[in-house]
């Protein structure tokens, strides 16, 4: 069995990883060895939500988890009083020691070959991807293709008045696999992102930023990770100033974003400097942080100035911010247009609805982040492996994994802006922690091969440890503001921590005691009520998915619904009555007339 | 999963012989088993028991029950129908109180969707279904909320605004506080005064207190006029404390009444007099008048055997606002000249001479209380959609004066205030149609600025 990669980023080596450890020959095509695993943009892993996917990539046996934490150089866990469910990790990640990482480990991967070449046709026969053909005339043959092009379909970067067609910032973009894609009848987007510029650390005024040191003592990422992780640098934050705003606003008509050169859509999570002065006129300063892109690297990323406008205009903006006013600018800052298929023609499974074998992952299906990119990657590359073996796809559910929301809302609703994740996507958010991710995947992961029977017979047995210790609470008793109580009882109370349970107990209840262990045992606990409900629309929801819409209904003729409903249904065509009720604004009485009306057209 | 047991009323709203009220879900014998005594301890399938309907143990109506068992039923799973009398009031007091016993009002057209998901459709007419997805269309438009008085859907915007503006701030703490310190901090989300005004209105609307408690009636005169007597013999037994001594009846008491199965809550209140010394009948003084505030309707007596005092003229004075009725008591003793002046004195009135004691001409309050029941706004059409938004307006304002407790608190995390919210509007959203997690997100990118 065959599988091709196209691409070597975030989603590309994941999904080469995935399908070779599954046993695949695998191909990775790159069309630059030296940018495996390039971090084009921030110089960071994780974060809210994010933090989320990488740690289900890791329960899955993916390698970002450990790349992150073999290089990080700064370690933090974000929301920490938030709640166990919103806690999320995140790393600074050295850019130069991330890659070399990267590309010894997959260079040692078996069944794994990594291949500098370009893509030019994927090549179809019979409405089935079979192979790829590259820029040189050689055709490799598979039974299924993975297109991982991130920004490099027909990409173009903008900086003020120039342009240029590129992949990156000096690299080139890849035109032939994007009209090969066209042509293929995928409909395109065209999205837009932007990364700031990196300054020279030397040139920076430290004195002027105060810095955010990572967490004592700093958490990696991977359950697999035996060694210590250590912070190593600091970030640092600061702010513009008035003069900024005023800077950005006289040169507004040289940022092709505003003079209209850029037809693109961006993220407004991350939007550019320029769209932040026009957004929030109100405000005299924004934020931004200084983070260090590596330890022997002097390139220091400029966290919030994202910007296409012309480099002159860019120094003067750094000229008006004290402490930057001599930095030295070692790359501008740049807008990026790229193409993106919209991934409402792919299924579950990542794979396209109109030619079979054939799966995309990461930003080339309007996703933003590495992150979103790595889980789509390792998705594909599993689900690729299963249908060349002719077995059923594995596909997450929403109350699953964030890797399941983030897929199911793209291949469901499609994407109009880049898509990025966060935790207010799930339904379910309080059963998707980091600490609970072995619990909910652990098990898909031995099973598909995906980690060893050791690996995950030692995280069972801290998972059971933890379930115990939960059962022994209930046991156990303790006396609180004049009431005795099992500690279980105790621990539900609102404000009662599981520290506060062990000083209350007297002695330590678990030993040797983590995060994970903590957090888990606390939400379990605290959240059953919840958990309780969710799971009850679950079953509820699953039971109303089986019923389907079939595709030629049409809802316009659908008596008892508003023209809003009917507006609505006909775009988002939802496949089943749980899709259908999922739309945002149809109301669960326009879910019973349409399944009133399909019982009618099915007795008729 | 349908454990949810869903209740309807089965026939159409309004007067008419018999309704039938309909229970769908598992636990549709136990609830029968609740409101309806005496029941024998194994009910048998299709077979109808005779009983009455109790509402704190009081019976407020006669039924049958018969009950289904899954799958030899219209919607395939356990289902009981229960037949009384066809008021609609007492119709939505048994719905009240099944809902109260766990069970849900019905979506329109939700136990037909249970039949087709039973796979029981088979057993119907095409016809039939069609005429129910007529009616079901109809339902459907009550639902977009427009039907309702102005003034709660104007509070039910507000307070769909409020809660996705509490929502829109807490996912953005959550989502990039701490990630892009954020500064600004949204306006403080109106929770609090949506939450107030509504709770207002479900506490003031007729509906409500016409479910809940019926009309308010209270008998109000002067000292021995003879309010006891009337009031024993409109409920016809001895519950008051009659007594020819003035003041006897030192506080109010109250009796429900039921009129064309409609409940009155008659009130005897302490004789009004002045110038007593008397402490403990004036704090029942105090209360009576207070009574007299909140009363729908006052009956006020006089004595056609005694002139008219200057205390009879201030008791009138209160009354200036209130729906009223004037009896002239003591027909049997009635001297002609009072009865001339109480008609010149109340030029207003219609007088009704009658006597509580003989029971004469009783006809006169009977039909003055059945009277204001006609004056009622005719609930009729939009009952069972009415009263599924109302049950949803409960749920949710109990869970946004939970959400209020937790913020003040602060004891719960943020994720947790979070998921109540959520909770939150999904209730608003069962009435004004989804909230997803795409309108949030497009409230926190409008109103923070976020991002590298």
């Amino acid at each position: 069995m065959k599988i091709i990669v196209i691409g070597a980023g975030h989603a590309g080596m994941e999904a080469a990883f995935a399908a070779a450890k599954m046993g695949a020959e695998t191909i990775l095509l790159t069309m630059h060895l030296e940018t495996i695993a390039q971090m084009s943009c921030n110089p960071s892993i994780g974060g809210i939500a994010k933090g989320h996917l990488v740690k289900e990539i890791d329960a899955l046996g993916g390698i970002m988890p450990r790349a992150a934490d073999a290089t990080g150089i700064h370690f933090k866990v974000l929301n920490r009083s938030k709640g166990p469910a919103v806690r999320a990790t995140r790393t600074q990640n050295d850019k130069i020691a991330y890659r070399n990482f990267l590309k010894s480990f997959l260079e040692n991967v078996p069944n794994l070959s990594i291949y500098q070449a370009m893509a030019s046709e994927i090549v179809v026969r019979n409405g089935r991807a079979c192979g790829v053909r590259l820029t040189d005339g050689e055709v490799l043959g598979a039974d299924a293709v993975i297109v991982c092009s991130g920004t490099f379909l027909a990409g173009r970067i903008f900086i003020g008045n120039a342009s240029y067609a590129a992949g990156r910032a000096n690299e080139p973009p890849s035109l032939q696999l994007a009209e090969n894609i066209r042509d293929l009848g995928f409909e395109i987007l065209r999205l837009k992102t932007g990364t700031p510029m990196r300054l020279h650390a030397d040139s920076i005024n430290w004195k002027n930023f105060v810095s955010q040191p990572g967490d004592e003592p700093p958490l990696p990422f991977s359950m697999y990770t035996r060694r210590r992780v250590k912070n190593r640098v600091c970030c640092y934050l600061g702010h513009t100033t008035p003069e900024v705003g005023r800077i950005v606003r006289e040169n507004l008509h040289l940022s092709p974003l505003y003079s209209g050169k850029i037809q693109g859509i961006g993220p407004r999570y991350c939007p550019s400097i320029e769209d932040k002065i026009v957004k929030f006129p109100g405000r005299e300063r924004h934020h931004f942080y200084l983070e260090p892109e590596g330890l022997d690297n002097k390139e220091i990323y400029v966290n919030g100035l994202s910007s296409s406008l012309p480099v002159e205009i860019q120094k003067k903006i750094l000229q008006a911010i004290p402490g930057l006013d001599k930095a030295r600018m070692m790359r501008p800052a740049y807008a990026i247009e790229y193409d993106a298929i919209q991934p409402t023609q792919l299924s579950a499974s990542l794979e396209s609805r109109q030619i079979g074998d054939l799966f995309f992952a990461g930003q080339v299906n309007g996703t933003s982040g590495y992150e979103e990119a790595a889980g789509q990657g390792l998705m594909a590359g599993i689900n690729a492996v299963l249908k060349a073996r002719g077995e059923a796809p594995f596909v997450l559910d929403r109350e699953q994994a964030y890797i399941g929301v983030m897929v199911d809302d793209i291949v469901r609703s499609g994407v109009d802006e880049p898509y990025r994740l966060f935790t207010a996507r799930a339904e379910y958010r309080l059963q998707l922690r980091e600490d609970n991710v072995f619990e909910r995947l652990g098990g898909y992961a031995l099973r598909l091969g995906l980690v060893s029977r050791r690996d995950h017979d030692r995280e069972m047995r801290k998972l059971e440890r933890r379930r115990q210790l939960i059962g022994k609470l209930a046991t156990l008793k303790g006396r609180l503001d004049g009431k005795t109580e099992t500690l279980l009882k105790i621990l539900k109370r609102p404000g009662i921590t599981f520290d506060d349970l062990e000083m209350l107990h007297g002695q330590p209840l678990l030993k040797k005691k983590t995060l994970t262990d903590v957090s888990y045992i606390e939400a379990c606990v605290k959240y059953e009520g919840y958990i309780d409900i969710q799971k009850r629309e679950v079953a509820k929801m699953k039971k109303m998915q089986k019923v389907v819409i079939p595709t030629d209904l049409d809802f316009a003729v659908i008596e008892g619904l508003s023209t809003e409903m009917k507006q609505k249904l006909t775009r988002a065509r939802p496949r089943t009555l749980g899709e259908a009720a999922r739309i945002p604004g149809v109301t669960p009485a326009a879910i019973n007339t349409i399944s009133i009306h399909l019982t009618l057209k099915y007795k008729q | 999963m349908d454990d949810d047991a869903i209740v309807a009323l089965a026939t159409p709203p309004g007067r008419a012989g018999i309704a039938v009220i309909r229970i769908s879900g598992s636990r549709s014998e136990s609830i029968v088993r609740k409101i309806i005594r005496p029941l024998p301890a194994k009910l048998q399938a299709r077979r109808s028991y005779h009983g009455f309907i109790l509402a704190a143990a009081q019976r407020i109506d006669e039924c049958l029950a018969v009950i289904f068992k899954a799958p030899r039923s219209y919607s395939g799973e356990d289902m009981a129908e229960i037949s009384l009398h066809s008021n609609l009031f007492v119709v939505e007091e048994v719905i009240m109180l099944i809902c109260e016993c766990g069970a849900r009002p019905a979506l329109p057209g939700e136990f037909t969707y249970r039949a087709f998901k039973n796979g029981k459709l088979d057993l119907l007419q095409a016809e039939a279904v069609n005429d129910l997805i007529q009616a079901n269309s109809r339902a459907g438009a009550l639902m977009q909320f427009n039907n309702l008085e102005g003034r709660l859907s104007k509070t039910v915007a507000s307070l769909r605004t409020a809660l996705l503006q509490a929502a829109i701030q807490i996912e953005t703490r959550i989502e990039f506080a701490e990630d892009q310190l954020l500064e600004e901090t949204a306006a403080d989300s109106d929770l609090a005064t949506a939450a107030a005004a509504l709770g207002k209105i479900l506490a003031q609307s007729r509906f409500t207190e016409i479910l809940n408690q019926g009309l308010h009636v209270v008998i109000a005169g002067r000292v021995n006029v003879g309010k006891s007597s009337l009031f024993n013999a409109l409920l016809l037994k001895e519950r008051s404390i009659i007594s020819a001594l003035p003041g006897t009846t030192r506080d109010t008491i109250q009796e429900k009444l039921y009129l064309d199965g409609f409940p009155f809550h008659i009130t005897d209140m302490a004789g009004i007099r002045d110038a007593s010394g008397d402490d403990i009948e004036n704090q029942g003084m105090q209360r009576s008048l207070a009574k007299i505030a909140q009363a729908d309707a006052v009956i006020f007596m006089v004595d056609a055997s005694l002139p008219l005092e200057e205390t009879d003229m201030q008791i009138y004075k209160l009354l200036a606002a209130k729906k009223r009725l004037l009896l002239a008591n003591k027909s049997d003793q009635a001297r002609a000249d009072v009865v001339k002046s109480v008609k010149a004195k109340f030029p207003e009135e219609t007088v009704h001479l009658i006597s509580a004691k003989n029971g004469e001409n009783l006809d006169a309050a009977v039909n003055f209380m059945k009277n204001l029941l006609q004056q009622m706004p005719e609930a009729a059409g939009q009952t069972v959609v009415n009263f599924r938004q109302k049950i949803l307006l409960e749920k949710l304002l109990k869970k946004i004066k939970l959400i209020e407790q937790m913020q003040v608190e602060g004891l719960e995390p943020t994720e947790v205030v979070a998921e109540e919210i959520r909770q939150g509007l999904s209730l608003i959203g069962e009435l004004t149609g989804t909230i997803g997690p795409a309108d949030i997100l497009q409230g926190v990118f409008a109103k923070f600025c976020i991002g590298k």
